[in-house]
């Protein structure tokens, strides 16, 4: 067995991460108009693209020797690095799975039992999750194509309701609203670290498509945004999760809502990342502990177990765990300033040795 | 190239040798097979010497025997009188037709006369011949019953090895199709041969399954079944080992480059590796123009999601998602359904369950009444529990549906039925969200199922675009026939 991936697979995975991102966005209370959202779906590509950019430099060998010259000389250096890398997935992989959760006891099932619920999505998360890099690469991939057909099926079941009215001219109310909201969606796009930590497991060419990729998956976002903008208007921006909104509306034929099904793409893609999380932090606690890293990761899924039930029974450590602001101070050092240190440690070993 | 004789005298000297004296042998092989009442025992006079045939009643040809064996033996007008001379004679100029060979331990003699060999003993020679006079009762060859086809070949395997590997043999006439034979079974020893297609089978593909095989410690080898399963590893929903009982699957399979294995006493070989996509490909779809060929394989990938899919959606419609229905639509199964006296799951379970029963009773069941069953079955039970409000209409509907549907693609028929049982009680405690749950751990277990490397996702994961021109799509065979497809391609 390679355990190794394709590229096609690897960018999968980091689609479906993205996603999650989109279709789980809440909008910030920023008293913007749907036109500002268009445009910052327009401006964020270019954005996450020049940070990504950074951590793309830092995937080839030569540079990651440099930096493990530098910084991991001393094993225990090495090792408080991975370890904060692991309570950063901690952080990715209980968020998620606490709002997998929540969604489902708030949208689908109001009874459920909390800890049922959690037990029954963890053990599966687990299952997954242990069953290599391989197998959840190739259930990306069934979900990618899952999830794009479902949303354009989605998006095409809405077009009864596009209305050109929506349309508003770009930067109607300024530059401010939209660029903030674009920063929002670059502190929320872990995906080019997640492929650092992936870049060991998949083949090579991985540089090769990676800028095309983040332009596919940025049209898709972009597509979406005009769709719901389209459809909806300003109101779907009033809305707790206007993607779920635009299925709510969306109809075709004798199937009055597609809500179900986004639901569905929802459930799937979250669990997903998920899985994906669970297994980095494994082969990050593989790698810490020098064998053997069941204890650590059974530890690391207890702690985000318990925090997931905390979410799920008190609305305040949910809203702690999903604090937009939190997140983004805990995301933006590393998508940009870790990066950024590091790159710039690379440039100067480099000069020193020439 | 192994000498099968070195390896027969190697064998004779580490399991009990023959003598020269006929007396001592006889009376060793008569304690070796003593109770065995259908042993037969002829003593005869050759040249002089003394000789004695053995056989199993009813397992050899007694026309061939006479005809090959001691026609040859008794009309030749000159037998030399030494015994090693006289078996070296035989050997050469008689029985010349059919497969012979020297045999030293009581081991093989014994392990000979069993298979239904006719063995001949010589006094003053230590080895003894055994003739393939094998004749023992068997099916002729008949039509497939699992796998039909409409415009491809009838042919089906049979019971027999050899009447098997001679339907793959009249189909590919090259020196490249190699079979090799094992003996599986420390009681049964039964054979099984393994089939490929030197040059196009990968070498370490067969080699691996080879050793597999050899691995198997069992008393008696009870079927092809027992050998797909030591052949795969853990327990998975979707096997990457397939099975067909016709030969011209099994030679388009070899052409690939896969391995086919044969099993003597059973009517099916076991192909590895096996791909999921192939569970809906038929021959007639290679028959048939592209279009149709399409066509059908839409459908049966179709027939198959609702199949697995149909009862649990249902079921979380009812229960959980009801806005996702139109009203009238719901309106009419609310109606439906509250004139029922169990919840929804239970009643798709309980239905279910009985469908399942009526369809193993009418597969065990004589043929003769197996069709009265189906008859009981469908209209009497279905018919009386809707007039009873046992059941809703509606969900006799989504019954029959989904069991027609599942046979569309009757290799999967037992995995559809484990899938479906599993998916009504996930979806009867947690709608929607249970079975994507569900339905991700299915795919990531087949995602990680394969043989040798070999994924049964492929090619559909990992992607690859030029193995895609025969899953879904069949392309019209002056562009299949330009690259040849090998099985090996899909490694990972």
């Amino acid at each position: 067995m390679k355990n190794k991936i394709s590229p096609v697979q690897a960018y999968s995975l980091l689609f479906i991460s993205r996603i999650v991102s989109t279709l789980t966005f809440v909008p910030p209370d920023l008293d913007a108009v749907g036109s500002d959202y268009v445009a910052a779906a327009l401006i964020a590509p270019p954005l996450v693209l020049a940070a990504s950019i950074m951590w793309l430099h830092l995937m080839s060998d030569g540079r990651t020797l440099i930096i493990r010259k530098v910084f991991f000389r001393n094993p225990k250096a090495e090792k408080s690095v991975r370890f904060i890398a692991v309570l950063y997935l901690l952080l990715v992989f209980t968020r998620n799975l606490s709002g997998l959760c929540v969604f489902a006891m708030s949208v689908l099932f109001e009874k459920v039992n909390a800890v049922v619920l959690l037990t029954v999505t963890a053990a599966a998360v687990i299952f997954v999750a242990l069953s290599g890099i391989e197998a959840i690469a190739r259930l990306g991939f069934f979900g990618s194509v899952a999830t794009l057909l479902s949303l354009a099926f989605i998006v095409f079941s809405l077009t009864g309701r596009f209305d050109a009215n929506n349309l508003q001219p770009l930067f109607l109310n300024g530059a401010s609203k939209p660029v903030l909201l674009s920063l929002t969606v670059l502190s929320g796009t872990i995906e080019p670290f997640l492929l650092f930590l992936m870049r060991r497991e998949v083949n090579d060419k991985i540089k090769k498509g990676f800028v095309w990729w983040w332009a596919a998956v940025f049209s898709v976002q972009i597509l979406l945004t005009l769709c719901l903008y389209l459809g909806l208007g300003n109101v779907a921006l009033r809305m707790f999760f206007p993607y779920h909104a635009m299925a709510e509306l969306s109809r075709l034929s004798i199937a009055r809502r597609m809500d179900s099904l986004l639901s569905t793409v929802w459930v799937l893609a979250s669990f997903i990342k998920c899985a994906l999380c669970l297994h980095l932090a494994d082969n990050e606690l593989k790698k810490i502990s020098l064998g053997s890293s069941r204890v650590l990761t059974s530890v690391f899924t207890a702690v985000a177990f318990l925090i997931s039930l905390l979410a799920l029974n008190n609305i305040g450590v949910y809203r702690f765990v999903n604090n937009p602001n939190i997140n983004a101070a805990l995301n933006l050092p590393v998508i940009l300033i870790v990066p950024i240190i590091l790159n710039a440690v690379v440039k100067i070993n480099l000069k020193r040795e020439k | 190239m192994i000498n099968l004789d070195k390896l027969l005298k190697k064998n004779a000297a580490e399991n009990g040798r023959l003598n020269k004296s006929l007396a001592e042998n006889e009376k060793r092989l008569r304690s070796l097979l003593s109770g065995c009442d259908d042993i037969l025992f002829k003593s005869s006079m050759l040249s002089g010497i003394n000789a004695l045939f053995v056989c199993t009643d009813s397992m050899y040809s007694s026309l061939t025997s006479s005809i090959e064996v001691l026609g040859p033996i008794l009309s030749s007008g000159f037998l030399p009188e030494n015994s090693l001379t006289l078996i070296d004679y035989i050997a050469l100029h008689t029985a010349s037709d059919m497969e012979q060979k020297r045999l030293y331990s009581f081991n093989d003699v014994v392990l000979g006369i069993l298979s239904g060999c006719v063995v001949l003993l010589v006094d003053g020679s230590d080895c003894c011949l055994c003739f393939g006079a094998q004749g023992f009762p068997k099916r002729a060859v008949s039509d497939a019953v699992s796998e039909v086809d409409e415009l491809s070949a009838h042919e089906a395997f049979s019971e027999s090895f050899k009447d098997n590997v001679a339907l793959i043999r009249k189909r590919l006439h090259t020196h490249g199709l190699k079979i090799s034979y094992l003996q599986i079974g420390t009681l049964s020893k039964t054979t099984v041969c393994v089939c490929y297609i030197d040059g196009i089978a990968d070498a370490a593909l067969v080699s691996s399954v080879k050793e597999k095989l050899g691995c198997i410690r069992v008393k008696a080898l009870s079927g092809a079944g027992t050998v797909s399963e030591f052949l795969e590893s853990g327990f998975h929903v979707f096997s990457s080992i397939g099975t067909t009982e016709r030969p011209d699957t099994a030679c388009a399979e070899m052409v690939e480059g896969r391995v086919v294995i044969i099993t003597d006493g059973t009517p099916y070989a076991v192909i590895v590796p096996f791909l999921f996509s192939e569970n809906f490909s038929t021959v007639d779809d290679y028959n048939l123009r592209p279009a149709y060929a399409l066509t059908a394989r839409i459908i049966k990938y179709l027939a198959f999601f609702i199949s697995v899919l149909l009862p649990g959606i249902y079921v979380s419609l009812c229960a959980f998602h009801q806005e996702a229905l139109p009203e009238a639509m719901l309106y009419d199964i609310a109606v439906q359904e509250s004139i029922t006296p169990f919840p929804v799951m239970l009643e798709t379970l309980f239905i279910h369950f009985v469908y399942e029963i009526v369809r193993e009773a009418g597969v065990r069941m004589p043929r003769t009444v197996g069709s009265a069953v189906s008859i009981v079955g469908g209209l009497v039970i279905g018919e009386a529990a809707v007039s009873a409000g046992l059941i809703s209409a509606p969900m006799l509907i989504v019954v029959a549906l989904s069991a027609i549907t599942g046979f569309v693609v009757p290799k999967l028929y037992r995995n559809i039925a484990l899938l479906r049982f599993s998916l009504i009680i996930i979806s009867g405690f947690s709608g929607f969200y249970g079975i994507t749950l569900f339905m991700c751990c299915v795919v990531c277990d087949m995602c990680r199922t394969g043989f040798m490397g070999i994924p049964i996702t492929a090619p559909f994961s990992p992607f690859s675009l030029k193995s895609m021109r025969d899953t879904v799509i069949r392309r019209n065979w002056k562009k299949l026939s330009r690259s040849s497809f090998n099985i090996q391609q899909m490694e990972r």
